[in-house]
């Protein structure tokens, strides 16, 4: 039975370390934001992780390949987040399968471009209080309650117009859940 | 089918960050009513990525690195360039690119062949093993760095799902829905039945294991050809030598499932490539002597700490590190190689 792969004996310098960052920033933030779906600490739990590698980085001499352990760090620190916010349930995890995320999901241009058509149309045919209300959450990054205080509305209310903003985007971009899913399969076999 | 609005409010409070505990506690319950409303619930949740991919601002490395490193300036020194370069590993690595591309040629066109229909549905696994149902109730358990594919047809004429890696699957009876796996080379054929499977990332290599029931195995698109595996018995297929044959499985190929373990005068190399495999954790030796020790102990549902515990205590050794990461130290055995 075949073991270990070749040990690289080297050290991880520093410059293995930008580019490692470079390469894999964007794939682990997709993994720590689909855990705890918020922008900001999904980049400081993955700079987080990488401080911890870099501290850790006589660990991994000789070592293969720090990935693993980013991802370790990642997942136990976006738990305790959702732990210490009382936010987390391990159905949810199980249901969501956040690992799919660490894999690149983009499309090619064209779709891109599509896509982008769609969601604008979309936009465009929500009523303005639900559109405004969306973009408030989704391009400033306010909080329901920061828009519901500024608007002069409940939280309730924001809740629902969101709600009623996913369900047209849904409605609306069903051909790109398939696409997607065919795209993936290319990217996975 | 329609998602209630309230639940709907959750779902997009969910997503958007915004869910407290009762909302939760109320969502999951939902998702746990039927496998409509988890169903329900991945779509409305692509379609979120989907629009999140648009609107939100791009993930953007180089910025995100320079903030990086001022925050953590005295993390770093400034003599980084004084490392030495060792270039032979960019060759290396340009192989290693060449070849997974490859792979994923293949795999990509294996997979566009065996399910023309466009809706695919991709179960994957990293660093733990999980457990999912299929469409029919059916049961699939993968091994850490797996994968399974069906698409839409499945559970209409037949069921039909391809597999990379190690997985157990438990096929609902049903006798007009044939269920057919696909690993490597090998395919099977059963109606109901529980078995473990198994195919090489890198080649046609596959192994089949049958716990109960009945299957017949055979050499992929040549059923004719057909083995039939009465329960303990497995049947693989060896690419280099274009081999499908009945075999014994080894004894410990279900552990990364059960977590029992056999070890019968087993070396302590495969003792720990078989735990590594199982916990997906890391286990080095001190020197590649004590690989040849040999082990004679079972183990069931034990965490991987007590488990090496007992094997160092047992071989003289020494354990240190903890977690995913563990060292066996000491002097190599002598006596029982």
């Amino acid at each position: 039975m075949k073991k270990y792969q070749p040990s690289l004996n080297r050290r991880l310098t520093e410059e293995d370390f930008k580019n490692l960052f470079l390469k894999e920033f964007a794939n682990l933030k997709n993994y720590a934001h689909s855990i705890v779906k918020e922008n900001e600490t999904s980049s400081d739990i993955v700079q987080e992780a990488f401080l911890a590698l870099w501290e850790n980085r006589e660990k991994f001499e000789n070592e293969r390949n720090p990935k693993p352990y980013l991802i370790t760090i990642i997942r136990n620190k976006s738990i305790n987040y959702l732990r210490n916010h009382k936010k987390y349930h391990p159905d949810l995890e199980a249901i969501e399968d956040w690992e799919q995320h660490l894999t690149v999901q983009s499309t090619d241009q064209y779709t891109q471009k599509q896509l982008k058509a769609k969601i604008q149309e979309t936009l465009d045919h929500l009523p303005p209080k639900c559109r405004e209300i969306f973009m408030m959450n989704r391009q400033k990054g306010l909080k329901y309650k920061d828009i519901a205080s500024t608007l002069g509305i409940s939280v309730k209310t924001v809740e629902a117009q969101m709600a009623k903003a996913l369900k047209a985007f849904h409605d609306n971009l069903g051909e790109f859940i398939m696409l997607l899913l065919a795209f993936l399969m290319k990217i996975f076999f | 089918m329609d998602v209630p609005e309230d639940i709907l409010e959750l779902i997009t409070s969910y997503l958007s960050g915004e869910l407290n505990e009762e909302g939760i506690r109320r969502l999951v319950n939902w998702l746990n009513e039927s496998a409509d409303n988890k169903k329900l619930f991945l779509e409305y949740k692509k379609a979120w990525e989907l629009q999140a991919s648009i609107m939100e601002p791009a993930i953007k490395p180089e910025e995100e690195w320079e903030n990086f490193r001022r925050k953590n300036l005295s993390a770093f020194m400034k003599n980084e360039v004084k490392e030495k370069r060792t270039n032979s590993r960019f060759g290396q690595s340009y192989w290693r690119i060449a070849a997974s591309l490859a792979l994923i040629f293949i795999s990509a066109l294996a997979a566009i062949y065996l399910f023309r229909n466009q809706e695919v549905e991709i179960l994957q696994t990293q660093a733990i093993k999980e457990i999912f149902t299929l469409p029919d109730g059916s049961i699939i358990t993968l091994a850490p760095n797996s994968k399974a594919i069906y698409d839409g047809s499945y559970g209409k004429k037949e069921r039909k799902i391809m597999v990379t890696g190690w997985a157990y699957i438990k096929v609902e009876k049903n006798e007009n829905l044939p269920f057919r796996a696909l690993a490597g080379n090998l395919e099977i054929l059963v109606s109901g039945t529980s078995f473990y499977i198994q195919s090489s990332a890198t080649s046609q290599d596959a192994l089949v294991v049958l716990e109960s029931g009945k299957v017949k195995a055979y050499r992929k698109g040549n059923p004719s050809d057909a083995i039939e595996l009465k329960p303990g018995q497995a049947a693989s297929y060896i690419s280099s030598k274009d081999i499908f044959t009945i075999t014994h499985p080894e004894p410990n190929y279900a552990a990364w499932n059960t977590l029992r373990f056999y070890f019968n005068n087993t070396s302590l190399e495969e003792v720990v490539t078989l735990i590594e495999r199982a916990y997906s954790i890391k286990v080095k030796l001190s020197s590649p002597d004590i690989g040849t020790c040999r082990l004679t102990a079972t183990f069931d549902n034990q965490s991987p700490e007590a488990i090496l515990q007992v094997i160092a205590s047992a071989l003289h050794l020494k354990l240190e590190g903890g977690n995913t990461e563990f060292v066996l130290k000491g002097m190599p055995c002598q006596s029982n190689k």
